[in-house]
């Protein structure tokens, strides 16, 4: 539905992106995670036409954003950056200004609409009265005016208390399954990325450094994780790379440490500590988090990740 | 384009200045016919009640004009405008037409009050002058081409308000000094051609830089074509991001 192919983007001499490519199938939500200042919101700006790339492409539903622009962004329903508005209107003024700007679009029910985004009895106020996570309930109402095919969220917790954000990953999660939507989030939080995406690209310095996830689910690597008396510590990493010679053990505490194998290895793994008469705490496996993974991708690449803010 | 006028004239009367506007329009001819009044005839009341206004209008009208792309990124709904499937050309367009219309809106409000007041008073109203107050309509339209083309130049709307206020004011003062000093130079200098009417109502001004009245009329039109094509150029490649 949406693709991005080999998107350059360059700002006098400095290269902003390199090569981005990604796709978002319908019914899909598509994390793009990356630090401040990664080129999340360039590529965004790209893709809703607000910029154009210094070379690549950029089709919605088969349309080329650049030399078909109007069937391309007729398809999108967007909010880049922040939810802005006009304060001085309500906000059923403010979406009968974005309906204005759709050509032939049908007539819409704003009160449904409203209603849909929980802002029916607020629609008449103005906007300069309205809440922050208001706005972005406003916004995403906006983005949804004329049924786009694509709709991209940028940063859309922003601003959002926690019930909100909640809030916001049911309906995003409705709007996909029900109505088919292909959705493109991006965000710098990584754990709110990993609630809410089914597949998520990190990028970084301008590049794509990874995809990740598929099959409805992000596919997380998963290691051993276990803990023992601090006082056997070494016995218990002479075991464990006996038992692995293959694989390196890393001591993660003074009383954990982690194998880098499936889970069917810890009965092995435990029989051989217990076999050595080691006293075992807790054994089992981690799931390597979505952050750990962002941190490996953005490090291995020598990329920065000092910006980067794992939840709020 | 319907529908994007629509929403620029929503957005132009949903704030108070219109009405400041109105109000001041209002509020000028009507002092000036409490001093016309007394011993002045309609003629005489016209011309000084449409003259204050006037004054205004072209003040009010660099207002509205610097605005119409000064407050949207101000509030940074720009973005919304240029993602939309209209094109940046139609979204211009639209911005033009509207800050047209709502100049010559205002400009019949200030006829009708006038003329409204003028049949209470006693003395002929003229086509000549009525003539003269269309004319002098030109430099509203001339205003509102180069406000637009300072607004896609500069940010703040401050600015734009101070730019076309300080070339307007310097332009002319320059120009009333050369037209005595050296006339030849001087009708080069756009800003004396603005107002048509002066050709009937001072038309000694104009016969000293030796021009008529088809020379400035074109002479004003290459000037706002120009300053079109600048703006719609400047407007088309502009990302307006911070």
């Amino acid at each position: 539905m949406l693709t991005v192919q080999n998107v350059h983007k360059k700002m006098g001499k400095t290269n902003v992106l390199t090569n981005v490519s990604f796709e978002v199938v319908p019914g899909e939500i598509f994390g793009f995670l990356g630090p401040n200042g990664a080129g999340k919101t360039t590529t965004i700006r790209i893709i809703t036409g607000l910029m154009p790339a210094t070379h690549g492409t950029v089709t919605v539903d088969g349309f080329d954003v650049a030399t078909e622009r109007q069937q391309a962004l007729s398809r999108i329903g967007a909010i880049v950056e922040n939810p802005a508005f006009y304060p001085y209107l309500t906000g059923r003024e403010n979406l009968i200004h974005a309906m204005n700007l759709i050509p032939g679009i049908k007539k819409v029910d704003l009160n449904a609409l409203g209603a849909l985004v929980g802002l029916e009895t607020k629609l008449d106020l103005k906007v300069k009265q309205y809440s922050l996570g208001m706005k972005q309930r406003l916004g995403i109402a906006r983005a949804l005016l004329h049924n786009p095919k694509v709709l991209i969220l940028d940063e859309p917790t922003n601003g959002l208390d926690p019930a909100g954000i909640a809030d916001l990953r049911q309906y995003l999660r409705h709007l996909a399954d029900h109505r088919g939507i292909a959705i493109l989030i991006s965000s710098h939080l990584l754990s709110e990325m990993e609630m809410i995406t089914d597949r998520f690209a990190i990028i970084d310095q301008g590049q794509i450094k990874s995809v990740q996830g598929g099959d409805g689910e992000l596919q997380t690597e998963s290691v051993i994780l276990c803990k023992v008396d601090r006082a056997h510590m070494n016995d218990a990493l002479d075991v464990a790379a006996l038992a692995f010679d293959d694989v390196k053990i890393v001591q993660q505490s003074a009383e954990t440490f982690i194998v880098p194998r499936p889970e069917s290895d810890i009965p092995h793994l435990l029989k051989q500590l217990v076999d050595r008469g080691l006293s075992v705490y807790q054994i089992g496996m981690k799931h390597e988090t979505l952050e750990e993974q962002f941190l490996k991708v953005t490090k291995k690449e020598g990329g920065t990740n000092n910006a980067f803010i794992t939840s709020q | 384009m319907r529908s994007l006028l629509a929403n620029e004239f929503m957005k132009w009367r949903r704030t108070i200045k219109p009405l400041i506007a109105l109000g001041m329009y209002t509020a000028i001819i009507l002092l000036t016919y409490f001093f016309v009044r007394a011993d002045g005839d309609a003629a005489t009341f016209v011309n000084f009640a449409a003259m204050a206004a006037m004054t205004f209008l072209g003040i009010f009208t660099i207002v509205f004009t610097a605005e119409m792309i000064g407050n949207e990124l101000k509030y940074d709904t720009l973005k919304h405008l240029l993602m939309s499937p209209y094109s940046r050309d139609r979204i211009l367009l639209s911005k033009l037409l509207a800050a047209l219309l709502i100049m010559l809106a205002q400009f019949v409000f200030i006829l009708a009050v006038t003329y409204g007041l003028a049949l209470t008073l006693d003395g002929n109203l003229t086509f000549e002058q009525f003539r003269n107050l269309l004319l002098s309509v030109s430099s509203g339209v001339f205003v509102i081409f180069l406000t637009l083309m300072f607004s896609v130049v500069f940010k703040s709307t401050g600015v734009v308000i101070g730019f076309t206020v300080l070339a307007n004011f310097l332009s002319t003062m320059i120009g009333g000094l050369l037209i005595t000093w050296k006339p030849a130079i001087a009708k080069w200098i756009v800003f004396l051609h603005t107002d048509l009417s002066v050709y009937y109502q001072s038309p000694g001004f104009m016969e000293t830089m030796d021009v008529t009245i088809w020379f400035s009329a074109l002479y004003v039109l290459i000037h706002i074509v120009a300053f079109y094509i600048i703006t719609a150029f400047m407007f088309r490649s502009k990302t307006f991001a911070e």
